[in-house]
C-alpha cells in the first residue's frame, strides 16, 4: 500500500519533481567534483615532486670510496665494484615495480675533450626496456629529470657517436649544438686489458663524437659530457657494467611504524611494513633483487617530499570537507524550499485521517527516493566534471573514484532528509484547517 | 503623479517590506548563512593560498641550495700538475708488508681493488692474491705511474676556482635581497689517515674534501642526518672537521677521533703537503654524494693546499617563488661578470610545478563552492520571494511599480550579501589562522585587501540570485494573488 502511494505520488507533479532532482544533482555533483580532485590532487602533487629527479640510489656494496662531487665520480673507471647492468630489469619485478616511475643507470670514464680533462658519464637518454613479453618501460635520464633543459636535441642511446656536453664545458669549448669534439681516453682508464699476470697494454683511444645538444641542469653535469652507455662501456673496458644507478619512486611518507627496527618487528608487521611504499621499504626490496648492491633512500629528498604531502594532504582534506559542507547546505535549502509547498498536501493527508508518523513515512520516502536519484546523478556528472579539468590541466586523466559513490549517496540522502524535515516537522504542528483555508 | 517621491509611501513599503522579512526569519537566516559560508570558504582560501605557499616554498628550502655560482667559461683554468701530488716515499708504504687479506673489497667481487686502501707498496699483480689489480689503482706506485691514473680526475675536481674577493659582492647582494643563504666552497682530493692509526684496517683513503662553513652547510642541509650536533663554536686545539658516513665505515672513525688529511691537489709550495690534522665533529649520512666526502673549514684546506682566497664555486640558497629567484639570479650574474650563476632546475622548477598543482586546485575548489552557493541563494530568495507573494501583490495594488519592489528585493539582496560577506570574512580568516598555524606553523598576515572583494562578491551573488526573481515579480497580479489562488 505504501509502495503504491509512494509510486503514485512521485509521478505526480513530474516538474517540480525533476527540478528537486536536478537541485540535488548539481549539489551533489559540485561536491563529487571536488571530493575525487582532492583524493587524486595528492597523487598529482606526488608526481610533480618526482620530477625533481632519483628519491633511491643504488651502488655496489663493496665499492672502494668514491671520489665524487654531486654525484658525478671522478674515480679511473676501472676502480672499486661494479652493478651488472642486466640485473636493472629486476628492478621492474619487485612488489612496488608499478610505483617505480624510472631509473637510469651511470657509469664513470675520466677522458679528455678537445684537450680539457673531464668525466664521461655514461647513461641511458630514452630506453625501451622489455620487463616481459607483454610489458615495456619506458626509463632513461629524460624521465627521471623532466626538469633538465636540453637546447638541441637528446641523443638516441642506439647512436654510439652521439653525445650531450654540459653548458658549462660547452662554452669553455665553444661548441654547441651539430658540432664535432675529439675524445681521448687515457691508457690507465680506458682500453684496459684485464688480464691477471700481465702489465696492461698502453693504449689511448681518440675518437671523433657529434654533439647533440647541450645540457643544462645547474649541477655538476653541466661540467661534463654525456655518451650512451654502451660507448663508456666500451671505452673503459666494462662491458655489461655499471656504477651506480638513481631510482625514481612514489613513496608514502614516512611515519613512525616506517621507522621502525625491522629485527624487532613481528612476521605480520613486517608484512605491513613490506606492504608500504615508503622509500625505505621499496630500497629493500631493490636490495633483495639485487643482492650485491647498497641500495638506499637519499634521505633529503625523501624526507622532504613526506613533509610536504602530509601538510598538503591535510590540507586537501579540509578544503574537500568545506566544499562538502557547503554542497549540503545548498541542497538541504533547495529541499527546504521545494518542502515548503508541501504544506496543503500535508493537511489534507491530515484530515483523511492519516497519522503522523504514516505522514512522515511517506514524504520522508519519497524525499530519500529523490536524494538516491540526484546522488548517483551528481556523482556521475562530478566524475565526468573532475576527469575534464583533470585532462584540461595535467593532459592525463583522472581514474574512476568508486569510492566517492557511497560517500555521495549518503550525503545526498542525509541532505534531501535533513531538508525535508524541518518543514515537515512545522506542517505537523499545523492543524490541518488552518493550512487548508490558506 | 511621481509615486516615488512621496516619502510616505516608500516609507509604508519599506515597512510592509520589513514585516514580511522579519516573520520568515528561518528563510533569512538561511540565505545569510549561505551566504557567510561562501564568504568565509572564500576568504580562507585566499588566506591559505598565501600561506601554503609561502610554506611550500620554506619547505623545498629543505632540499639545500638551489643555485650555483660557479667559474665562468673565460675563468682561468689550470690544469693540476700531478706529479707534485705523489706522496713517494712519504707513506712508508714500500716498507710495510703487503697485507692482501686487508685489502678492500671482498674476495668474491671481481671489481678492481679499491684506490689506495691498500698498503701494498706496488701495484705489481703478484701480490693480488687472486684479486685483480690496476696501476692506475695505486697511488702510492714509486714509479708514478699511478699518478696518471689520478691526474685527470684530480685535476677536475679542483680545476677551475675563482678568487674569493667576489664574495665581498655576493654579501653585499645577499643583505639587501633578503632570504639569501651564501656558502663559499672549494673542492680538493685528500687522503685520509686516521691517527693514531688503526692496525688491521686500511692505512687511507682518498676522499674529495670540501672546506667550507661547517655549520652553515649543515643549515643549509636540514636533511642531512648527522650523528652528532655538536656546537661549531668555541676554541678549539684542533679545527672541526666532518666525514660522510661510508668514509667513518671504511677507516672505523667516529666523533670525537683525530684524522690526518693531506691535499693530493695542491699548487707548488704548498704548506708541505705534509697536511694537517683536525677533529671530528660529525659523521653525515644523506644516501648521496656527501657520504663519500670530507668537511673541513674553508681556509684550512685553502691553506692546506696551497690555494689561499681561491674558492671552487659558491652555493646559494634563495628564497621565494621559481619567478623571483630567477629575477635574483639575473641581477647577481649582471652584478658579477666573468662568474656563472644557475638555478639548479630540478629544485627550482620541480618547485613551480608542485605550486602550479596547488594554486590549479584551491581555483577549482573556490569556483566550485561558488557555484553552489549560487544555486543555494537563487533557490532559497526564491523560496523566500514565493512566500511573500501575497506582499508583493499588496504592495503592487496599492500603487507600487515593478521598478519599486526590484529596488526593495535588490536591496534586501544587497544587505543580506554585505553582512554575510563581513562576518563570513572574519569567520573564514580566523578558520585560516588556526589552520595555518596548526598545519603550516605559519603567522598569516590578516589581508585586508580581501575583505572588499569578499563583501564585493557576496553582494553580486545576493543581487545575481535576486535577478533570478525579476521574471516572478512581474508574474504576480495583485487580485490573483490576493484573491488566494
Amino acid at each position: 500500500m505504501l509502495v503504491r502511494i509512494l509510486l503514485e505520488s512521485l509521478a505526480r507533479r513530474r516538474r517540480r519533481k525533476l527540478l528537486s532532482i536536478l537541485a540535488v544533482t548539481l549539489g551533489i555533483a559540485a561536491a563529487a567534483t571536488v571530493g575525487i580532485l582532492s583524493l587524486d590532487v595528492g597523487d598529482k602533487i606526488s608526481r610533480e615532486l618526482r620530477s625533481y629527479g632519483a628519491n633511491i640510489s643504488i651502488t655496489p656494496a663493496a665499492d672502494s670510496l668514491a671520489v665524487s662531487v654531486g654525484g658525478v665520480d671522478y674515480r679511473p673507471a676501472g676502480s672499486g665494484a661494479f652493478i651488472p647492468e642486466d640485473e636493472l630489469l629486476k628492478l621492474k619485478k619487485i612488489f612496488w615495480r608499478n610505483n617505480i616511475v624510472a631509473f637510469t643507470p651511470f657509469l664513470y670514464v675520466p677522458a679528455k675533450v678537445d684537450g680539457q680533462p673531464t668525466v664521461l658519464v655514461g647513461t641511458w637518454f630514452e630506453k625501451l626496456l622489455q620487463v616481459d613479453k607483454s610489458e615495456a618501460f619506458a626509463t632513461g635520464l629524460k624521465k627521471l629529470h623532466p626538469t633538465w633543459n636540453v637546447i638541441g636535441e637528446w641523443p638516441d642511446d642506439s647512436d654510439a657517436s652521439g653525445v650531450l656536453v654540459g653548458r658549462r664545458l660547452a662554452a669553455r669549448l665553444m661548441v654547441g649544438a651539430g658540432s664535432t669534439i675529439t675524445i681521448s681516453c687515457r691508457s690507465a682508464t680506458c682500453g684496459r686489458t684485464i688480464l691477471a699476470g700481465t702489465t696492461p697494454a698502453l693504449r689511448s683511444t681518440t675518437d671523433a663524437f657529434q654533439v647533440r645538444g647541450v645540457l643544462e641542469t645547474g649541477g655538476e653535469e653541466d661540467g661534463q659530457v654525456l655518451v650512451p652507455l654502451a660507448t663508456a662501456q666500451h671505452l673503459a673496458g666494462l662491458a655489461g657494467k655499471v656504477r651506480r644507478v638513481e631510482v625514481s619512486a612514489l613513496t608514502k611518507p614516512e611515519d613512525a611504524f616506517g621507522r621502525s627496527d625491522l629485527s624487532k618487528l613481528t612476521a605480520e608487521e613486517l608484512d605491513r611494513w613490506y606492504c608500504t611504499p615508503y622509500a625505505s621499504s621499496i630500497a629493500y626490496q631493490i636490495q633483495q633483487a639485487i643482492p650485491e648492491a647498497e641500495v638506499k633512500p637519499i634521505y633529503q629528498v625523501a624526507d622532504t617530499e613526506g613533509k610536504i604531502l602530509n601538510r598538503m594532504g591535510i590540507l586537501m582534506g579540509m578544503l574537500a570537507l568545506a566544499a562538502l559542507a557547503s554542497a549540503g547546505l545548498a541542497v538541504a535549502s533547495m529541499m527546504l524550499a521545494t518542502a515548503l509547498e508541501r504544506r496543503a498536501e500535508i493537511g489534507l493527508f491530515k484530515s483523511l485521517g492519516a497519522t503522523d508518523a504514516r505522514v512522515a513515512t511517506l514524504l520522508l520516502l519519497e524525499a530519500g527516493v529523490l536524494g538516491l536519484v540526484g546522488g548517483l546523478a551528481g556523482y556521475l556528472l562530478g566524475s565526468v566534471l573532475a576527469w575534464r579539468l583533470a585532462l584540461a590541466v595535467f593532459g592525463v586523466p583522472i581514474g574512476i573514484h568508486l569510492v566517492m559513490l557511497p560517500i555521495c549517496l549518503a550525503l545526498a540522502l542525509a541532505v534531501t532528509l535533513a531538508g525535508s524535515a524541518l518543514p515537515l516537522g512545522r506542517a505537523l504542528r499545523v492543524s490541518p484547517a488552518v493550512v487548508l483555508r490558506d | 503623479m511621481n509615486q516615488l517621491a512621496d516619502p510616505n509611501r516608500r516609507w509604508f513599503f519599506f515597512r510592509l517590506w520589513w514585516g514580511a522579512v522579519s516573520v520568515k526569519r528561518a528563510q533569512a537566516g538561511l540565505a545569510l548563512l549561505s551566504l557567510m559560508l561562501g564568504a568565509a570558504v572564500m576568504s580562507m582560501l585566499l588566506n591559505l593560498y598565501g600561506g601554503a605557499r609561502r610554506k611550500m616554498t620554506q619547505e623545498f628550502r629543505a632540499y639545500g641550495a638551489n643555485a650555483v655560482l660557479a667559474p665562468g667559461p673565460t675563468a682561468s683554468f689550470t690544469p693540476t700538475p700531478a706529479s707534485v701530488s705523489s706522496p713517494t716515499g712519504r707513506m712508508k708504504t714500500a716498507d710495510k708488508p703487503c697485507h692482501p687479506e686487508r685489502s678492500e673489497g671482498s674476495p668474491q667481487f671481481s671489481g678492481a681493488v679499491g684506490a689506495g686502501s691498500n698498503n701494498c707498496g706496488d701495484s705489481s699483480p703478484a701480490n693480488s692474491d687472486g684479486l685483480r689489480m690496476t696501476s692506475s689503482t695505486s697511488l702510492d706506485s714509486p714509479t708514478g705511474e699511478g699518478n696518471q691514473g689520478w691526474g685527470p680526475a684530480e685535476g677536475t675536481v679542483a680545476s677551475s676556482t675563482m678568487d674569493q674577493a667576489i664574495m665581498s659582492v655576493v654579501y653585499e647582494f645577499a643583505r639587501k635581497r633578503r632570504g639569501m643563504t651564501v656558502l663559499p666552497m672549494l673542492y680538493g682530493v685528500v687522503r685520509l689517515q686516521p691517527i693514531p692509526p688503526k692496525p688491521r684496517l686500511p692505512d687511507f683513503v682518498n676522499v674529495v674534501a670540501v672546506g667550507t662553513d661547517l655549520a652553515a652547510i649543515s643549515r643549509m642541509n636540514p636533511g642531512w642526518r648527522e650523528s652528532q650536533a655538536m656546537d661549531y663554536s668555541g676554541p678549539l686545539s684542533l679545527p672541526l672537521c666532518a666525514v660522510g658516513a661510508h668514509i667513518a665505515s671504511r677507516l672505523h672513525v667516529a666523533s670525537g677521533d683525530t684524522i690526518h688529511f693531506q691535499p693530493l691537489t695542491s699548487s707548488a709550495g704548498a704548506r708541505a703537503a705534509a697536511g694537517a690534522e683536525c677533529r671530528l665533529a660529525s659523521v653525515i649520512t644523506t644516501g648521496a654524494s656527501e657520504d663519500d666526502q670530507m668537511f673541513l673549514p674553508l681556509e684550512e684546506l685553502q691553506s692546506a693546499m696551497g690555494m689561499a682566497g681561491k674558492i671552487s664555486l659558491v652555493q646559494l640558497r634563495l628564497d621565494g617563488e621559481t619567478g623571483e629567484i630567477e629575477r635574483s639570479i639575473h641581477e647577481l650574474s649582471k652584478a658579477l661578470p666573468g662568474v656563472d650563476v644557475r638555478p639548479i632546475r630540478q629544485i627550482v622548477y620541480s618547485e613551480g610545478r608542485v605550486l602550479g598543482v596547488i594554486r590549479w586546485f584551491l581555483l577549482s575548489v573556490t569556483s566550485l563552492v561558488l557555484v553552489i552557493i549560487l544555486i543555494c541563494l537563487t533557490a532559497t530568495m526564491t523560496a523566500m520571494a514565493l512566500e511573500r507573494r501575497k506582499d508583493v501583490g499588496v504592495m503592487k495594488a496599492l500603487g507600487g511599480s515593478e521598478l519599486q519592489v526590484m529596488r526593495l528585493f535588490l536591496a534586501e539582496g544587497a544587505a543580506l550579501g554585505l553582512v554575510g560577506g563581513c562576518v563570513g570574512f572574519f569567520v573564514g580568516s580566523f578558520w585560516a589562522f588556526g589552520l595555518a598555524r596548526h598545519l603550516f606553523g605559519v603567522t598569516l598576515n590578516v589581508i585586508w585587501w580581501a575583505l572588499p572583494l569578499v563583501c564585493a562578491l557576496a553582494s553580486l551573488m545576493a543581487l545575481g540570485a535576486a535577478m533570478f526573481l525579476v521574471r516572478l515579480v512581474r508574474a504576480i497580479q495583485p487580485a490573483v494573488v490576493l484573491k488566494g489562488e
